[in-house]
This record gives structure tokens, C-alpha cells and sequence, in this order.
């Protein structure tokens, strides 16, 4: 069930920028996580309740980081991930909260940020179709839709990341890996709205636009179906002329790769 | 027992043997899949586990963590092995033989050997999912009853599916309010007309929980407030649920 999120309440979006996660492996095995937040220009209360929490799947960890005025990050061994035994998918959402008249209310959030390891670069980049491992049998690769957007499941019996980043791969792959996506946004979940970039479907529909696609079609009635599969196409092919994925392929081919 | 987890040999044994039982439904389950040294391995030295019958998810859950929180080093919750193992040790609980012989696999092979990666099918495995859902109310699980009263061998209820398919799986208030509106602690059943599509039904609380979810930090938010943000179709469970 798809929920448009409408932004009655003023409700703040925290930007990875101002939100950054960094992992450590303890000694005993165990992650633990430092948060580097930055709330000064989002003009939240002083007293409101900042919380972080880690999450994958139904695996979730909450810590509360004190207030907006006072950060208080619990005590080093109070930030060991300890229900996490890897940090395959892991992701951090930051929520600040009112304490006033109705507490719980939601002031400012970040949600789908991941994390980074010491010697990790910063990726400001935000993935719209992360790559990972999965035992898929003899299928190559496939879409799989989680709570905060698709993932890009390849099988793991490879050296998914390698394959992934081929030429050969992505010419082939992300053109109906796309049209995929934008059909479960549009004509499954019937979501048309790409602004509120919070909205892992907004963010894919950005996209779209910005390739040149034009602004979304409605989702509403049967006309608007067949407006939106040409929409869908009409992203694809732009999506293939940006990345000129075939001349790609055909320069893989010359050279004798098969993307492995 | 000592506790295992299967072999990719006798993963495959397993899988092949949930194919022959859609077509044979009284096939016996392979012999030696348990200890049988090319099908199983040991998790962990000295743990073991009981061949013990569960009167509830809840309560085969309860057990299985506290087992599986003496294993470290390993990621538990994703271990397709392990977890198949266990379906194989509890098969008689999870997919009891009726009268005739016969065992109902189904199509769902996610209910026998869990789809750890898919985010649509890895709770349905009939001991994985009731774990997840345990271990996310461990501090009060009676919370969770509305999620977790059904027998071992029923995987299909529908407040269990409606909870774990968001992230109210997690939150202590929503799970809290939907067991005292629509779980009777009597019958350990859901109360007669929780499951309608209508108005006030568990469809339509995940709902409402949902546009709430927007504007609320629902992690904070206790069972009195919730009620309180609550539309009037609900009212009906506030007055009259059970022990009240």
C-alpha cells in the first residue's frame, strides 16, 4: 500500500550532507556506528528529541542522540549495532521529534542514509538502484522492491560487484531494470508525484524527468495506463541515448569482453 | 540435539523432497538430513537444541531465541541453512501430516527454505518470520500476541502479514494497541471482526497507522496518544476489548 507523503506539518528533510554515519568494527566483532549530525540551519526547536536509527528489513536498532540544543550520543558500547551481524543493506534514518504539545510529532527526518567505513570515501551520491548479493539459482540478476526503494539483486555466485559495473551489464540490464521500476511506480503503486525527494518513487520519477522525459502522466484512469507505458519507454530510450549503453556494448564486444 | 544447519547437498536434498511432496504427499522425509555428517553441520559446539512441541509461534519463538542468542560470529537471521535445518527438525509441527498421511507444501518454497534476500518473501519461512517478529517485542512479548497465537503449522494470518510487510513490526505502541483491540486472550484468537476489510478493521488501522506514520515519530508515541489520534471507527475496540 503506497502512502503519498503530504508535508501538512512542515515536516523538515535532513540532507545526507548534514547527516553523515560512519562504522567501525570492535575488536569483538561487533559494529558500532558514529553519527556526525549538522542541524543548525533546519530552525528546530532547541528542546526537541533527536533519535537515529538503524534498520534492514524488520532488523531495526533506535538510539537516542539527546536533543537538537544537546546532542548526547549513548556511550561507546551503547552504539554497537548488535543486531546486525554484517552491514550487507544496513541504512540509518535520523528523526528529529517534538517534546511540546504533541510530542511525537514529526519536525525533521533523513531516512535511507547509509553508512561508510573509515577508509571508505564519502559517496554524496544517493543510488537509485543499489547493487547486492543474492542467491538467485540460475537467474542472473532481478529487481526486488524494499520499504526504501529497489534494489539491483545479483547473483551472488558471481563477482556481483565486478558484473555489475560492466558495460556489458548495465547496456543490457538497467534499460529494462528502468522500465521496471517506473512501472511498479506508475501503474502498481500509482504514485506520479517527484517532488518530495524523500519518497524513494519521487526520487526515481526526478530521474525520469530529468532525462527528459517530461513531467509524469497521472495514475488515475485507463488512458492515463497507456500514457504512462509510453512515458516508460519514452524514459528508457532517453535513459540508452544519455549513456549511448549500445555503442558501449558494441565497443565491449570488439574487445572480447562478456562482462565478467 | 546439537544444533546444525544443513549442507548445500542436503539443501538441495530438502528442496528436492518439497518438490516430490507437491506431487506425492505422503513422501517421508529424507532419513539423516539432521545429523547425517554430509548434510548437516554443527552451528556451534555444546549448544542444543529440543525436539519440543510448541502450542504457538510465540512460544516456539521465545524457545528459538533463546537458543540462538548463545550463537555469535555468524549472521543468524540470514543463514538459509540454519533455517532450513530447523524446518526440517520442527516438520512435524510446521507442516503436520493429516489424518490420510499427507502433507500440504503449497506452492510459497519461501515458507520451507527462506528467501533471506527478497524484502516480499523473507518472513514468510514458518519459523524465521515468527522469530523476526519475536525478537523485535522480546522485552514484552505478550505485546506481539495478536502477531504470534496461531499454532506452528498456520502462516497465513493476516495481522502476522499486515505488520511485518511495514515497519509497525518494530514499533511497541501500534503492536500494543492491536493486540488489546483485536486479539482476545481467551480464545487466543483475533476478536470476532478484526479481520473485515471495513471500517475499524487491522486492514484499516495499518492504514491509518500509515498516514500517521507521515506526520508522527510513532516509535514515541504510547498507546493512550495513539487512541487518542485515532478516528472514531476504532472507538468500538477501545470500549469494549476484552478484560476491560
Amino acid at each position: 500500500m503506497s502512502i503519498r507523503r503530504i508535508n501538512s506539518t512542515g515536516r523538515r528533510r535532513i540532507l545526507r550532507d548534514d547527516a553523515q554515519i560512519l562504522l567501525r568494527t570492535q575488536s569483538d566483532g561487533h559494529l558500532s556506528f558514529d553519527a556526525s549530525l549538522d542541524l543548525t540551519d533546519y530552525e528546530l526547536p532547541s528542546d526537541a528529541s533527536v533519535y537515529i536509527e538503524a534498520y534492514r528489513q524488520t532488523t531495526f536498532m533506535r538510539f537516542d542522540y539527546g536533543t537538537v540544543a544537546l546532542p548526547h550520543p549513548p556511550a561507546g558500547n551503547d552504539r554497537r549495532l548488535t543486531e546486525f551481524a554484517s552491514k550487507d543493506g544496513l541504512l540509518f534514518r535520523i528523526k528529529v521529534t517534538s517534546v511540546g504539545e504533541r510530542p511525537g510529532l514529526l519536525l525533521a527526518e533523513g531516512d535511507g542514509i547509509p553508512s561508510r567505513e573509515e577508509q571508505d570515501e564519502p559517496d554524496k551520491r544517493l543510488p537509485l538502484l543499489p547493487p547486492a548479493p543474492a542467491d538467485l539459482g540460475q537467474e542472473i540478476w532481478k529487481i526486488d522492491f524494499a520499504a526504501n526503494g529497489p534494489l539491483l539483486l545479483v547473483n551472488k555466485q558471481l563477482d556481483w560487484k565486478s558484473v555489475a559495473s560492466t558495460p556489458m551489464f548495465r547496456s543490457l540490464v538497467f534499460p529494462s531494470a528502468i522500465r521496471q521500476v517506473l512501472t511498479q511506480i506508475l501503474l502498481i503503486d500509482k504514485e506520479s508525484d517527484f517532488e518530495d525527494l524523500q519518497n524513494w518513487r519521487a526520487r526515481w520519477l526526478a530521474f525520469a524527468v530529468a532525462l527528459g522525459a517530461g513531467e509524469p502522466p497521472g495514475t488515475a484512469s485507463e488512458e492515463d495506463e497507456d500514457e504512462a507505458l509510453e512515458w516508460i519507454d519514452g524514459a528508457a530510450e532517453r535513459f540508452c541515448a544519455t549513456h549511448s549503453w549500445l555503442t558501449h556494448y558494441i565497443g565491449e564486444l570488439d574487445r572480447g569482453g562478456h562482462g565478467a | 540435539m546439537k544444533l546444525h544447519r544443513l549442507t548445500d547437498h542436503a539443501l538441495a536434498a530438502f528442496a528436492d523432497y518439497l518438490n516430490t511432496l507437491s506431487k506425492l504427499p505422503s513422501a517421508a522425509v529424507p532419513g539423516g538430513l539432521l545429523t547425517a555428517p554430509q548434510n548437516a553441520e554443527v552451528v556451534a559446539p555444546g549448544l542444543e537444541i529440543e525436539s519440543e512441541v510448541f502450542s504457538s509461534r510465540m512460544e516456539a519463538a521465545s524457545y528459538l531465541d533463546s537458543i540462538l542468542s548463545q550463537v555469535s560470529g555468524t549472521d543468524i537471521q540470514r543463514d538459509v541453512k540454519l533455517w532450513s535445518w530447523l524446518t526440517v527438525f520442527y516438520f512435524d509441527q510446521v507442516c503436520p501430516a493429516r489424518q490420510d498421511g499427507d502433507r500440504i507444501v503449497g506452492a510459497q518454497r519461501a515458507k520451507w527454505i527462506p528467501e533471506v534476500e527478497e524484502s516480499r518473501r523473507f518472513y514468510r519461512h514458518a519459523i524465521l518470520g515468527p522469530y523476526l517478529a519475536y525478537r523485535a517485542h522480546r522485552d514484552a512479548p505478550t505485546r506481539a500476541s495478536v502477531l504470534l497465537s496461531d499454532p506452528m503449522h498456520i502462516t497465513t494470518s493476516e495481522a502476522f502479514r499486515l505488520f511485518i510487510e511495514t515497519t509497525f513490526i518494530n514499533m511497541k505502541g501500534p503492536v500494543e494497541l492491536a493486540t488489546e483491540f483485536y486479539f482476545n486472550p481467551s480464545t487466543r484468537k483475533l476478536r470476532r471482526g478484526a479481520g473485515t476489510k471495513g471500517a475499524g478493521g487491522l486492514r484499516r488501522y495499518i492504514g491509518v497507522l500509515q498516514q500517521l506514520d507521515v506526520t508522527f515519530d510513532l516509535h514515541r508515541v504510547g498507546v493512550v496518544q495513539l487512541k487518542k489520534l485515532l478516528p472514531s471507527e476504532f472507538d468500538k475496540w477501545a470500549t469494549s476489548a476484552p478484560g476491560r
